[in-house]
């Protein structure tokens, strides 16, 4: 098919005002008499709140309020399942959880206060390693979970501060082992790692004299922040307008209130509009990071080599809250491609969210995804070794073809893994003969689902001739603007500056969001539906206009043309015959897709890199990308999220960790806390396989969360060719090769 | 974060910043390119109650070649370390290294004296200034006095400067045209802090014999690490594997590093070995290129 509007490379919509500067974050919203809040936050993992003593601070000059728990509602929050306080009560669950707020005209007076709250606190036993946890004899975080709000029944446990156990099933896993020549075990951990957005979460709220909570907020589910927000300050949700800033990119962090509850409550108290802004120090150790993660893996393969059975043991660190989960049953959904890209008849996959004294987890971009896939892919190459096979061979053998289930997923359709495959094997020197010593290559495969949900929109022809489109997701940086306003302008034949899109929360009640790779194909099918729709409504007014019938109107060059004479009307002639009447020219629009289609998307990649002996330093020399597209929308947006993501799990690979020791983080700043740079990007070739046949409108497949997935397995079985090296755990830093070397060669160093 | 609330100095001339020095001493800081001193407020590490921002003095900007030496003034920024022609010729190594210092963005801002007085354990500059010997040009508003930079840099991030004191200008002498150099750096992530680096210098008679070996590692030690006996190993020598086996051996083993999250004490003594030896070789094969220029 050839488009219009569709495929071509387009900069964002919103893109000149964010490189002039000109585009407005939540950080930069001023009020006039506007406060700022600051927070004490808990030096303990796990304590009993005995007292808090306010009065000093209370007294200081320029203190406006200052709130415990005991000012608020006894009300606990979180995305779907309500099991974190506003501040805490009687007892602190991990380091940097609110006590106290307090509020000053000056944000660095409220800052200065907070060192004049005493807390007094008494230590209870913590537990910082989610198996720890699992223990009988392990501390519990939440004896009363069950009668928590949203608390999922079907998935309790009766493991200690397991909050919630999922199980996949395909087969039966029994009759898989049975069938099995030879079983392998393998284990596998990652750590948390922070999600890099370069702005941190911040809140507004000013309440107007009639009650009109306004709300600016860095989230990327507006109309769910404000069903959140009405339920944990106990106000109709008609009161409260979420107004949508920019985003600093979100990468899966910005689903949650974070601050604005207690912006809320102080404005409340003061009578004044309150902003807070975490700090980056705040964020690192009190964001909702990637979950750390440990996977079991039990894999049955027959004599041939065939993989018959598949048991994964999943085990996500929820951290002391589970309330930044946002799916129903409060776990990680990315736990069910435990099975990789591998037609696997007999698979049984539980996946278990444990509480323990850390940082609450939340979601990172290919939520669960990347560490399942770092430990299916490794074991895909140590499996090989112990069977004498070829990796390439071992894996093509066991792919997935049409026809095939996945766990938790559809019967699949248009299996294009094997193409994928040997596409990035093509695009690679995997063929070529071994170069240099202490050099290697690795390679892994993933595939991700299309998200599924809500999506709305209300689209209105204007009069002067452009057609608004309102959408309540914002803009978080991937390029969904622009990419509603490609999909509108296709199926309206206008140009593209005749689409403005324009973002609204307040109209729709309720929409799932940015996230889940789900808005080109969810919130693109609506506003692809609502266009098709409006054109009736253009072509029916026209038509009123021109005095002829329906049928004998078709639009033509951007205007409606009497096809037997030659009277047309422009757009905005429309528009205003429709305003007179009492039809205005507006479709408004929702969508709620439940099941998704039963088509995948698949990524493959090779890595090859060199190792220095001497330093166990890596040096990437060339990544290969691949991946099975449907059409491309908009080929720069596109290719943005394929390196984005890839290099986002270059640093999940080498660099990235949120170090924790007793609960404690220690890398509080972006000098610590390692984030990959643009000088980190290594050599890239991308392969796109390209062929229509995906589900979002005009053919297009999901990419938001595709190249993140495979990068780091891809990198540890590099490791593994170049030096003979195997890493359980990632990041594989310089320092833990130069370890392992020394180790292997019997610490002769 | 922003900066605490301080007061602002724009002087024009460096009389007039010497004055203001004076007139608030230790309350007072000098704002060069900011690179260092901005994160510091930021981050609430520093709080001077006045800033000096000597950005304005357009005198302290400089590169000039005086009788075999390179003076650069104190304001030169760090971009220029690449981009100058005289810089090049007869200083190379700062050339080199430029590029380690982290980002053109950060180096377009950056100033030589900037960092020489920020006296960061793992800065670059100050690596090469304590192996070349460079003299520190120092003024106040009482006088002018040079120090060497073996005494010039104290510990982490203090130096000999008194609070009225002011960092005017840097003169490295200029390398023989048959000395070839070499910064090798050990960093988690391009553009980044090293963990640990090693400069060198390495100068060879027409038999390609060591005739001198200069060497400073930082990531190391307090303030960059230098010492005569192993830059003795090589003098009147071939260089030879077993020979810089040798010396990487004894770097190791006299630097006294420290362990922060970054990195072991363990790990930091075998990198300076590592980096030693690294650093040593490719400096000995741009000298044997440049030999050949020569001859």
């Amino acid at each position: 098919m050839s488009y219009g509007k569709i495929g071509q490379p387009l900069g964002r919509v919103e893109g000149p005002a964010k490189v002039t500067g000109e585009a407005k974050y939540t950080a930069d919203v001023l009020l006039p008499g506007m406060i700022w809040g600051k927070v004490l936050r808990s030096p303990l993992p796990h304590a009993k709140i005995v007292s808090i003593d306010t009065r000093e601070a209370e007294q200081m000059p320029g203190i406006l309020a200052v709130l415990t728990a005991k000012d608020l509602p006894d009300l606990l929050i979180g995305r779907r399942v309500y099991d974190m306080p506003v501040l805490a009560k009687d007892q602190v669950r991990f380091i940097g959880e609110k006590v106290v707020v307090v509020a000053a005209e000056d944000p660095d007076v409220a800052e200065d206060a907070l060192a004049y709250i005493d807390v007094e606190y008494e230590d209870m036993p913590a537990v910082f390693d989610a198996h720890e946890a699992m223990k009988p004899e392990a501390p519990l975080l939440h004896p009363d979970y069950r009668s928590y709000a949203h608390a999922p029944e079907k998935f309790f446990s009766d493991i200690p501060n397991v909050h919630s156990h999922v199980t996949w099933e395909l087969g039966d896993i029994e009759k898989g082992f049975a069938l099995a020549k030879q079983v392998f075990e393998h284990t596998f951990n990652t750590p948390a790692v922070h999600q890099g957005y370069i702005e941190p979460h911040a809140s507004v709220v000013a309440i107007d004299p009639d009650g009109r909570v306004n709300v600016w907020i860095s989230n990327k589910m507006p109309v769910r922040a404000r069903e959140l927000l009405a339920d944990v300050v106990e106000i109709p949700q008609e009161r409260i307008v979420v107004h949508l800033a920019q985003i600093g990119a979100d990468f899966g962090g910005k689903g949650s209130l974070m601050d604005a509850p207690l912006c809320y409550h102080l404005a409340k108290r003061t009578g004044r509009p309150v902003k807070m802004v975490m700090t980056y120090t705040e964020e690192l150790m009190a964001g909702n990071p990637r979950h750390p993660t440990s996977v079991f893996l039990r894999t049955g393969v027959t004599e041939k080599g065939q993989i018959v059975a598949r048991q994964a043991k999943v085990v996500f660190d929820s951290g002391a809250y589970a309330a930044f989960k946002p799916v129903p049953f409060v776990n990680i959904p990315g736990a069910k491609d435990a099975a990789g890209v591998y037609g696997t008849p007999h698979i049984r996959i539980d996946a278990y969210s444990v509480y323990t004294n850390c940082v609450p987890s939340g979601h990172f971009r290919a939520p669960g995804d990347l560490q399942v896939n770092f430990a299916v892919e490794s074991s895909m190459d140590m499996i090989a070794e112990d069977l004498g096979l070829d990796r390439l061979e071992f894996r093509k053998q066991n792919l997935l073809k049409d026809g095939d289930w996945v766990p938790g997923g559809p019967q699949l359709e248009e299996v294009r893994v094997a193409e994928t495959l040997a596409a990035a094997v093509k695009a690679s020197s995997w063929n070529q003969p071994k170069s240099q010593p202490n050099r290697g290559l690795g390679l892994a495969v993933s595939h991700r689902l299309i998200g599924t949900g809500e999506a709305n929109t209300q689209l209105t022809l204007k009069e002067d001739g452009t057609i608004q489109v309102l959408t309540p997701v914002p803009e978080v940086g991937t390029g969904a603007h622009t990419i509603l306003q490609q999909i509108v302008a296709e199926t309206l034949f206008l140009p593209l500056d005749q689409i403005r899109v324009e973002t609204a929360s307040d109209i729709f009640k309720t929409d799932s969001g940015s996230g889940a790779s789900r808005v080109t194909y969810v919130g693109g099918q609506v506003v692809q539906q609502a266009a098709g729709e409006l054109m009736k409504l253009i072509l029916a007014v026209g038509a009123k206009g021109l005095g002829c019938a329906e049928n004998e109107v078709v639009f033509e060059g951007g205007r409606v043309v009497h096809s037997d004479s030659d009277g047309s009307l422009s757009l905005a002639e429309v528009a205003k015959i429709g305003g007179d009447g009492k039809s205005a020219l507006r479709v408004k629009k929702s969508l709620n897709l439940s099941e998704g289609p039963p088509v995948t998307t698949f990524t493959a990649q090779v890595v090859e890199l060199e190792v220095d002996p001497e330093t166990g330093q890596i040096k990437l020399l060339d990544v290969v990308t691949a991946h099975d597209v449907g059409t491309i929308i908009n080929p720069l947006g596109h290719q943005g999220q394929i390196e984005g993501g890839l290099l986002q799990g270059v640093g999940f690979g080498l660099i990235e960790e949120l170090r924790m020791e007793d609960g404690q983080v220690s890398t509080l700043n972006l000098g610590d806390y390692k984030l990959p740079n643009i000088r980190d990007i290594p050599p890239l070739t991308t392969v796109l396989v390209e062929e229509e046949v995906g589900p979002a409108p005009f053919h297009g497949k999901a990419i938001g969360e595709s190249s993140i997935t495979p990068t780091g397995a891809a990198i540890a079985n590099a490791v593994y060719d170049a030096v003979g090296v195997r890493f359980h755990d990632l990041p594989i830093t310089a320092e833990k090769v130069y370890w392992a070397l020394r180790q292997q060669s019997g610490g002769k160093g | 974060m922003k900066p605490p609330k301080f007061d602002y100095f724009d002087p024009t001339t460096v009389e007039e910043a010497l004055d203001l020095l004076k007139e608030y001493g230790e309350d007072a800081k000098i704002l060069a390119g900011g690179q260092s001193l901005v994160p510091l407020l930021n981050f609430r590490l520093a709080r001077p109650q006045v800033l000096v921002d000597i950005n304005r003095i357009k005198d302290l900007d400089y590169v000039r070649e005086n009788n075999g030496t390179l003076a650069i003034g104190a304001m030169t920024r760090q971009r220029t370390l690449e981009t100058s022609e005289i810089i090049r010729s007869k200083c190379g190594l700062l050339t080199d290294a430029a590029e380690l210092i982290g980002h053109p963005q950060i180096r377009n801002r950056g100033t030589v004296g900037g960092s020489l007085v920020h006296a960061d354990p793992t800065a670059e500059l100050a690596a090469i200034a304590k192996a070349l010997d460079a003299q520190m040009k120092i003024r106040s508003s009482e006088g002018e006095r040079t120090v060497a930079a073996k005494d010039f840099f104290v510990t982490v991030m203090t130096t000999v400067l008194e609070p009225s004191e002011m960092l005017v200008e840097v003169e490295f002498p200029a390398l023989a045209p048959s000395a070839g150099w070499a910064f090798e750096e050990f960093v988690l992530r391009h553009g980044d802090f090293a963990v640990v680096g090693v400069t060198t210098v390495v100068t060879l008679d027409a038999k390609q014999t060591c005739t001198e070996l200069r060497l400073a590692a930082i990531g190391v030690d307090e303030t960059p690490f230098r010492d005569p006996e192993i830059e003795g190993l090589l003098q009147g020598q071939k260089i030879t594997d077993s020979l810089l086996d040798e010396l990487a051996a004894r770097v190791s083993e006299k630097v006294d590093p420290f362990t922060d999250l970054h990195a072991t004490a363990e790990q930091r003594k075998h990198l300076a070995g590592v980096l030693a030896k690294k650093a040593i070789k490719k400096a000995e094969e741009a000298a044997i290129l440049n030999l050949k220029k020569e001859s």
